[in-house]
């Protein structure tokens, strides 16, 4: 049997959004342990004074990564089923600015406001309240304006596929950023201290 | 060694084996997931209708190849704008990336979709055959009709269609009562002398 196992039949659709959420909520916990859902740990981001978030997120891009490249190398997961967004260049990066600066505002990002609201601190309940008003101006304005929503189409774009080199040679790539990154990121915070 | 350090080294030692692992796509090992492309089909996944493609092609959809699978001759008679002629046994063997999207046609839909499969297993490429084919084409988008009482959300989509239709150079019309009736439409099972007798009508008629 070869996953994504929704198509395999093992898994109903209900049954399906029942594992997102108890994914969703293991993923909270993970980010909660990590001491994710306070603002101030998360501003030591900004400040280079506490690195958990670089350390926590590219953590789960390469665990992710290698899980993924590995199990469909080895024939238990149809790597062309999962879903890759499309690449809208203008819009993405305005979309990435906008979100930036919320971040900055608010302390949190939309998975950790969530964890945030969840232990009951109300800037996260605040931060989630703003993400879904952003949320519904855009999903109103966007069709209105499709010469900034569909510019600059690129399509499916992968690293592969972006930088013309083999999938293990993306893989590799990015592990040596994420080490080098490890350690970077380790000597800032105690060069800060 | 504490434990950040040990996950360290082994995320070092998958990474370098990756390099040398080969591709991790199923296509490229010579495997096939069945219930892969038997949740496509019952999706619909493996289909693209005429309307949606016409769009794909205005719009420049990026990494888009469409590719006739019906003899030179029947190309040369009429094709859809930025299709390349290519019998399946060439479109087979070309190598495609992640994230091209491919979409396949012939007369009908027949032989399309049993191409679709044989291309699913050979490439990671997002592929799709063309529901009705040329026939469906030249229906769909050279000559949509809709009747003048339709209702108001109908008409709307069809000012959209109307829209896509002359940007190819297609002719849209309203039916009114008394018209006599269209010819018919085109089929999944179309023959190719079927699709051959509607781009005659075509050409005919000026596009």
């Amino acid at each position: 049997m070869i996953a994504p196992l929704v198509d395999a039949g093992v898994f109903s659709d209900s049954a399906s959004l029942l594992l997102a959420l108890a994914i969703g909520v293991a993923f909270g916990w993970a980010l909660e342990r990590a001491g994710l859902g306070n603002a101030r740990k998360l501003m030591g981001q900004f400040t280079l004074t506490d690195l958990t978030v670089f350390k926590v997120m590219f953590s789960a891009i390469v665990t992710a990564m290698l899980g993924s490249f590995w199990l469909a190398r080895l024939g238990w997961l149809d790597l062309s089923r999962v879903y890759v967004p499309d690449t809208f260049i203008v819009p993405q990066i305005l979309g990435g600015l906008i979100f930036g600066a919320g971040f900055v505002a608010g302390g949190l990002c939309p998975g950790t406001s969530c964890v945030a609201a969840a232990t009951g601190r109300l800037d996260g309940v605040a931060v989630i309240a703003g993400m879904l008003a952003g949320v519904t101006g855009a999903g109103w304005l966007l069709p209105r304006v499709p010469a900034l929503f569909d510019a600059t189409p690129r399509g499916v774009l992968t690293l592969p596929d972006a930088l013309h080199i083999s999938y293990g040679a993306a893989v590799f790539f990015v592990v040596v950023v994420a080490l080098t990154g490890f350690r970077a990121a380790t000597a800032i915070e105690r060069s800060r201290r | 060694m504490t434990t950040a350090p040990r996950l360290a080294v082994v995320a070092g030692l998958l990474g370098g084996l990756a390099l040398f692992a080969g591709s991790p796509y199923l296509a490229d090992q010579g495997r096939v997931n069945l219930n892969g492309l038997a949740a496509d089909i019952a999706r619909g996944e493996d289909r693209i209708e005429a309307i949606a493609l016409a769009g794909w092609i205005r719009d420049q959809r990026p990494n888009l190849s469409v590719i006739d699978l019906r003899s030179p001759e029947d190309y040369a008679a009429f094709h859809i704008p930025t299709a390349v002629v290519q019998p399946l046994e060439s479109t087979l063997g070309a190598r495609f990336a992640a994230s091209d999207t491919i979409v396949i046609y012939g007369d009908g839909s027949a032989a399309a979709s049993q191409a679709w499969v044989l291309l699913k297993a050979r490439t990671r490429a997002a592929v799709f055959y063309l529901r009705g084919g040329v026939g469906a084409w030249l229906d769909e988008v050279m000559a949509p009709t809709i009747a003048s009482d339709a209702p108001a959300a109908e008409r709307a989509a069809f000012a959209r269609i109307s829209e896509l239709s002359r940007y190819f150079g297609g002719a849209p019309h309203v039916i009114h009562p008394g018209d006599p009736k269209p010819l018919s439409r085109a089929s999944d099972e179309m023959s190719r002398a079927e699709t051959l007798a509607k781009v005659a009508r075509m050409m005919r008629r000026g596009c």
